[in-house]
C-alpha cells in the first residue's frame, strides 16, 4: 500500500518543467554559438592563437655590367607586438609613440588588438630600433627584415624600378623579374597561448633571391643622365629621354629619363615621374622616320641614292591638301633629301612605294609592336594597317606623322642600320646569378630587316647628315658619326599640330665604321629660341658620344681640330667625367634633382633619411624619449675592405650617413677611422672594383 | 524502521547516470590537464575522489536519514561554529578565507554547510503540519538559511552563499508557499537587487560589469567569458576531438579543469557532446524529483528536493556562465569539474538521496 505523496505532485512537476525550460534555453544558446556562429568564433580562435608571418626575403643584387651594385638588400629591424603580452598598452603606446613618430592613440589601439601579432613599425633605422629596444617593453619585439637600398639613388631608376614595403617589385626590372629576384621568404608561424607566451616555428626557410647583371654601365648611365639633365636645364623641356645602346648586341648601356625619381623613396614624387618614357612614350617621330621611307624606296629598287628628285620649291599637293616643306628646296638628290630632311622629297619617294609596300616595310622595322625588352609596360607604339590609311596618310607617314614610336623602338631601328641591316632585340639583362651559378642569357633574337647594300647606303646618308646636313651639331670631336634629326610638331589640345610644342630628337651612331654605340635623344617641348632636333638634341648626341667612346676606349677615327679640342679641354676641366675618379655620391642629388622638386619637397622625415636610408638623423632627442648610450658622438669605424652593403650597415648601426662612390670594396674613407663625429654626420667612402668571383670576366 | 539495508533496493539507475556523468568529467579533466606539467595526474586524483565519494555515499545511504534529522539542531550549531571559525582561523587563499586546516588537510566548511542546511530545513519544514506555509514560518526559514549564508558571504564567497538560496526556496515552495507570496517575494527581490550592488566588493562589481558588458575590457574581466564563448563556438557541432581543443590546450580558457570545464568540453566534444552531458544531467535531476515524489515522508521528500535544487542551481549557473549568460562566479559543475570537496559533498548528498530511496516503503 502506498501512502499519500509526501510532496505535492504538481509542485514537483512545476520544478521539473522549470528545469527543462532552462536547459532548453541553454540548448538554443549552444546551437547559436556552436552551429550558427561557429565559423565566426572559430576564426576568432584561430586569429588570437596563430599568425603566419612572412619575413621579407633578401632580394638579389642588381649589378651593372661591371659588377657594381645598383640595388642591394640590407638588414633592418621591424618592430612588432604580441598584444597579449603587453601589460600596459596605454603606457607602452605613450613611450613608443615619440620614438616612432606615431600617434599614441593609434598605437594604443594596435597594442590592444585581439590578434596574436601586430606590426608596430616596419623597417626602422638602426638608431630608432635601438631606442625601441632600450625601452625594454614587455610584448614588444623586433624582427630582422630586409630592405631594398639603391646606393646610387636616381641612377638608372627607371630601369631598376623600386619595391614596396613587403619588398615586392613594383617597377622596372624589380617588377618584371620579381619572381627571380625576390627569393623565398622565411615563414614563421607564431602561436600565442592564453598565458601570455608565444611560440614560434618556421615552416619555410628563406632563400636569397637571384642576382641580376644588367647591360647598363654605371659610368655611361651617369654620363647619359648628366647630359640629359643639362640639356633639360638649357632648353627647359618638359621631359626627355636618352638611350645609349650597343648596336651589335642590342644591349642597352644607358637609359635615362627626365623627370626621374629616387627609388629609395619612390612615392615622394608625383607618380608620373616614375614613368619610363623610353618605352612608354609613343610619339610621332617626325623627320627621323624619313630614314625608313628612303630605306623602303631603296629596298624596292624604286630609286638610287644619286637620283635627283624635284622638291618643287617646298610644296606638294596630295589628295587636295597642300603640304609645305620647311624650306623651299629645288632639285635634290635622294641623299640630299636626307641631309636636308626635305618633306616633299620624302613624300614623293613614299608615293612611289605605295601604301601596302610602305606599311609592310614599316612593320619589318618592328614598329607597331613592343621590342620585347625585359621592362614592364612597354608600348607597342601606333601603326595603323594600310587598309585604314586615308589618301594623304602615305604623305604624313613618309615624314613621320600618323605613326607613333617609342624612343627604344627608334634606338633598335637605328641600331639595325649601324649593324648592317640586322635588327637586334634591345635588352637590359645580361646574366642571372643564382647562388654561385652564373647563367648567361642567350643572345638577343635578331633578324635582317634590310639588305646589306641598303643599310650601307643609309649609313652613308646618315653620315652625311652629320657631316654636312641638319645634324652638323652632332659631330663629335675625333669620331665619325651618323644620324638623323627630327623636329615633330606635337598635336595640341585642339587636335591640330602645335606651332609651339615640338618633340626634338636626334638618333644616330658612332663611329661610322664598326659602330660602338647608338645614341637616341628625345626632348619633349623644349622652350626658347632653339627647338629643332638639330639645334637642341644633336649637341647632346655629340657630348654623350665623345665621352662614352672615350670611356669605352674606342680608337679615334678623325683628327681632332685644334681649336675645338682646346675648347673641349676647357670644358672637360670643369665638368668632364673621369671613370674611377673619386666623386661624392651627392653629384646625383645636385645634378639630377629636378628643379620644381626642390621647391615642392619640404624636408619631410622620409626625405631627411633618404640619403642613407638607415642612418639616424634625429639625434636631437625629444623630451620623454630615451637617451642613447655613449652620448651623441660616435667613432668613425674602419670601413676598409668592406663591401658596399657591409659598409652601409656598419655606418647605419652607428647612426652615420654613408656617402658612397664607386663600387666594389671600400678603399678610402673620410674622415679617418677613429675620428669622433656627431651622429648623423656624413662619412665618405670610396669603393673600387673587386668583382665578385662570378663576375670576373672581361666584358 | 528496519536497520537492515537491502542493496538490491539501492537506486542503481541513479547511480548509473551519476557514474556516466562522472566519467565524462574524468575524461575532460584528463584532457585539460594531461599536457600541463603542473597538473599532471589530476585525473587520477579526481578518480580517487570519485572512489572515496562512492564509499561515503554507501555509508550515508546505510544511515537512516531520520537519525540525521534528529541531530539537525546539533548539525546546525556545528556548522555555524565552523563558519565562524573559518572567519577567524581560516587559511587565506586567493584573497578569501574559505578553508580550515586539520593537520595537512584543508577543508572547505561552506561545502558542508550546504549539506547541513538541506538537513536542517528538511527537519524544520517536514515537521510543519499545515498544507500551506505561513509568512511566519517563511521568515524562520529565511533566518535559518540566511545566517550561514551571510557567514559564507563574509569569507567572501558569494557564489556558495547564493547556493543556499535555492535550497530554502525549493523547501518553502514544496511546503506549500502560496503563489501570492511567491509573487510578492519575486517583486521584492527585483527591487532589492540593485541595492545589493552596494554590498558587493570591487572585484565582484567588476565581474557584474563585465557580465553586463563583455566588450568593456576584453583583456580584463570580460576576457574569461569571451574566451569561454570562443571556445564553445569554435568547437562546432562535432567538436575538435579529445585533447585537440586549441582554446583549451593553449590555455585561453580560464580554470579549464574546474569552473570552466564545460567550455573545454564543448570545444573538444562539440554540440553533440554537450547535448549528451546535459541530457544525462536532466535525467539525473528528473530522477531526483521522482525520488522526492515517492519518498515515505515529508522530511525525506524535502531532503531529496534540497539536493535537487542544489544540483540544478549549480548546473544552471555554471553552464550559464560558460555560455555568457551569467556573471563569472566560482560555482563548479558537480561531477564534471575537478574538485575534492565538491565531489565528496556531491556524493554525500547522493547518499542522503539513496537513504531516502531505500526507505521509501514506510512499513519496511
Amino acid at each position: 500500500m502506498r501512502p499519500a505523496p509526501a510532496a505535492s505532485r504538481t509542485r514537483l512537476v512545476f520544478l521539473a518543467a522549470v528545469t527543462c525550460l532552462w536547459l532548453g534555453l541553454i540548448l538554443v544558446r549552444l546551437v547559436d554559438l556552436q552551429v550558427v556562429r561557429h565559423p565566426e568564433l572559430a576564426r576568432r580562435a584561430q586569429r588570437q592563437q596563430q599568425r603566419t608571418l612572412e619575413i621579407t626575403p633578401q632580394r638579389g643584387v642588381l649589378y651593372d655590367r661591371n659588377g657594381r651594385e645598383l640595388a642591394v638588400s640590407i638588414g633592418v629591424d621591424s618592430v612588432f607586438a604580441v598584444p597579449s603580452e603587453v601589460t600596459d598598452p596605454a603606457l607602452a603606446a605613450r613611450l613608443l609613440a615619440p620614438v616612432l613618430n606615431l600617434e599614441p592613440t593609434v598605437l594604443e589601439d594596435r597594442l590592444r588588438s585581439e590578434r596574436s601579432f601586430v606590426w608596430v613599425q616596419r623597417k626602422l633605422d638602426a638608431a630608432t630600433a635601438a631606442r625601441v629596444r632600450a625601452l625594454n617593453l614587455a610584448g614588444i619585439y623586433s624582427q630582422r627584415e630586409h630592405k631594398r637600398f639603391y646606393p646610387k639613388r636616381q641612377l638608372a631608376a627607371h630601369v631598376l624600378g623600386f619595391v614596396g614595403l613587403d619588398e615586392q617589385g613594383l617597377g622596372g626590372i624589380e617588377y618584371s623579374l620579381d619572381e627571380l629576384i625576390r627569393g623565398r621568404p622565411r615563414r614563421l608561424i607564431i602561436t600565442a597561448d592564453g598565458r601570455r607566451r608565444r611560440f614560434e616555428r618556421s615552416d619555410q626557410v628563406a632563400r636569397e633571391g637571384s642576382s641580376v647583371v644588367l647591360t647598363l654601365d654605371e659610368n655611361i648611365q651617369y654620363i647619359a643622365e648628366r647630359e640629359l639633365a643639362a640639356v633639360i636645364a638649357r632648353t627647359r623641356a618638359a621631359s626627355g629621354t636618352l638611350i645609349v645602346a650597343d648596336p651589335r648586341t642590342g644591349e642597352i648601356l644607358a637609359l635615362a629619363n627626365y623627370p626621374s625619381f629616387n627609388p629609395n623613396e619612390p612615392t615622394a614624387l608625383p607618380a608620373d615621374w616614375r614613368i619610363n618614357r623610353a618605352i612608354t612614350l609613343a610619339y610621332e617621330p617626325g623627320s627621323t622616320f624619313k630614314v625608313v621611307t628612303v630605306a623602303a624606296a631603296l629596298a624596292e629598287g624604286l630609286t638610287r641614292p644619286q637620283e635627283v628628285v624635284d622638291c618643287q620649291q617646298g610644296s606638294i599637293v596630295l589628295a587636295g591638301h597642300r603640304i609645305r616643306d620647311h624650306k623651299p628646296f629645288g632639285p635634290l638628290s635622294v641623299r640630299q633629301v636626307i641631309y636636308e630632311s626635305s618633306d616633299v622629297g620624302a613624300i614623293k619617294l613614299a608615293l612611289r612605294v605605295g601604301d601596302d609596300k610602305m606599311s609592310e616595310h614599316i612593320r619589318r622595322w618592328r614598329f607597331g609592336r613592343p621590342t620585347g625588352v625585359e621592362l614592364p609596360a612597354e608600348s607597342p607604339g601606333l601603326l595603323r594597317p594600310a587598309s585604314r590609311w586615308s589618301r594623304i596618310s602615305i604623305g604624313a607617314i613618309a615624314m613621320g606623322q600618323e605613326v607613333a614610336v617609342t624612343p627604344l623602338q627608334l634606338t633598335a631601328a637605328i641600331s639595325a642600320i649601324a649593324n648592317g641591316g640586322v635588327w637586334v632585340q634591345p635588352r637590359v639583362v645580361r646574366e642571372i646569378l643564382r647562388g654561385n651559378q652564373r647563367e648567361s642569357l642567350p643572345s638577343s633574337p635578331s633578324e635582317r630587316i634590310i639588305p646589306v647594300g641598303v643599310a650601307e647606303e643609309l649609313r652613308r646618308m646618315l653620315a652625311g647628315v652629320v657631316a654636312q646636313g641638319t645634324g652638323r651639331e652632332a659631330q663629335p670631336a675625333g669620331y665619325s658619326a651618323a644620324g638623323k634629326t627630327g623636329t615633330a610638331e606635337k598635336i595640341d589640345a585642339s587636335g591640330t599640330y602645335s606651332r609651339t610644342d615640338f618633340i626634338a630628337s636626334f638618333v644616330g651612331f658612332a663611329p661610322i665604321h664598326d659602330p660602338a654605340v647608338t645614341v637616341v635623344v628625345v626632348l619633349d617641348s623644349p622652350r626658347g629660341p632653339l627647338y629643332h632636333g638639330g639645334e637642341v638634341a644633336a649637341p647632346v648626341f655629340r657630348a654623350v658620344t665623345e665621352r662614352v667612346l672615350a670611356y669605352l676606349n674606342v680608337p679615334r677615327d678623325l683628327p681632332v681640330a685644334p681649336d675645338r679640342s682646346r675648347l673641349r679641354a676647357e670644358r672637360a676641366a670643369v665638368q668632364d667625367f673621369q671613370p674611377g675618379r673619386f666623386e661624392p655620391a651627392s653629384w646625383l642629388e645636385e645634378d639630377m634633382k629636378p628643379v620644381p622638386a626642390l621647391a615642392r619637397r619640404a624636408a619631410s622625415r622620409e626625405e631627411e633619411s633618404a640619403a642613407a636610408t638607415f642612418a639616424s638623423h634625429r639625434t636631437s632627442l625629444r623630451a620623454g624619449s630615451i637617451v642613447l648610450m655613449n652620448g651623441d658622438s660616435v667613432a668613425v669605424p674602419d670601413l676598409a675592405g668592406l663591401s658596399l652593403r657591409e659598409a652601409v650597415e656598419r655606418c647605419a648601426r652607428l647612426g652615420l650617413e654613408p656617402v658612397l662612390a664607386g663600387s666594389g670594396v671600400a678603399v678610402a674613407q673620410s674622415p679617418a677611422p677613429g675620428t669622433r663625429l656627431p651622429r648623423g654626420s656624413r662619412v665618405w667612402v670610396e669603393f673600387r672594383a673587386a668583382l665578385p668571383a662570378a663576375l670576373t670576366r672581361p666584358m | 524502521m528496519a536497520g537492515r539495508v537491502r542493496y538490491r533496493e539501492l537506486d542503481w539507475f541513479l547511480l548509473g547516470v551519476v557514474l556516466l556523468v562522472a566519467s565524462l568529467g574524468l575524461l575532460e579533466v584528463y584532457s585539460t590537464t594531461a599536457t600541463h606539467p603542473r597538473f599532471a595526474n589530476m585525473h587520477l586524483r579526481q578518480l580517487a575522489w570519485v572512489g572515496l565519494g562512492l564509499l561515503v555515499m554507501f555509508i550515508v545511504a546505510r544511515l537512516d536519514y531520520h537519525s540525521l534529522l534528529d541531530q539537525a539542531p546539533l548539525i546546525y550549531l556545528a556548522t555555524l561554529g565552523g563558519l565562524v571559525a573559518v572567519l577567524f582561523f581560516g587559511r587565506q587563499m586567493f584573497g578569501a578565507r574559505r578553508w580550515l586546516e586539520f593537520g595537512g588537510l584543508t577543508f572547505q566548511v561552506s561545502e558542508v554547510a550546504k549539506w547541513s542546511i538541506i538537513i536542517v530545513l528538511a527537519k524544520y519544514l517536514g515537521e510543519l503540519r499545515s498544507e500551506t506555509l505561513t509568512p511566519k514560518d517563511l521568515a524562520k526559514v529565511a533566518v535559518l538559511a540566511g545566517v550561514p549564508a551571510a557567514l559564507i558571504a563574509a569569507q567572501p564567497d558569494l557564489g556558495t552563499a547564493l547556493t543556499l538560496a535555492p535550497i530554502a526556496a525549493s523547501g518553502a515552495f514544496l511546503s506549500g508557499l502560496r503563489w501570492k507570496h511567491i509573487a510578492v517575494l519575486a517583486l521584492a527581490g527585483l527591487l532589492v537587487l540593485p541595492a545589493g550592488w552596494f554590498l558587493l566588493r570591487p572585484y565582484q562589481r567588476e565581474r557584474v560589469v563585465a557580465f553586463l558588458n563583455p566588450g568593456h575590457s576584453p583583456q580584463g574581466s570580460g576576457y574569461q567569458t569571451l574566451q569561454s564563448k570562443i571556445a564553445v563556438g569554435s568547437g562546432g557541432f562535432w567538436g575538435k576531438g579529445m585533447g585537440k581543443g586549441s582554446q583549451n590546450q593553449l590555455g585561453f580558457i580560464p580554470v579549464r579543469h574546474a569552473e570552466f570545464i564545460v567550455a573545454a568540453y564543448a570545444e573538444e566534444q562539440g554540440f553533440a557532446g554537450v547535448l549528451l552531458a546535459l541530457s544525462l544531467y536532466l535525467i539525473l535531476l528528473l530522477r531526483l524529483l521522482h525520488i522526492a515524489e515517492t519518498a515515505a515522508d515529508r522530511p525525506g521528500a524535502l531532503l531529496v528536493a534540497g539536493v535537487f535544487s542544489l544540483l540544478a542551481f549549480h548546473l544552471l549557473v555554471n553552464v550559464g556562465m560558460v555560455i555568457g549568460w551569467m556573471p563569472v562566479t566560482g560555482i563548479p559543475l558537480p561531477l564534471l569539474s575537478y574538485g575534492g570537496s565538491a565531489t565528496l559533498s556531491t556524493f554525500m548528498m547522493l547518499g542522503l538521496v539513496m537513504s531516502v530511496r531505500l526507505r521509501r516503503f514506510v512499513n519496511l
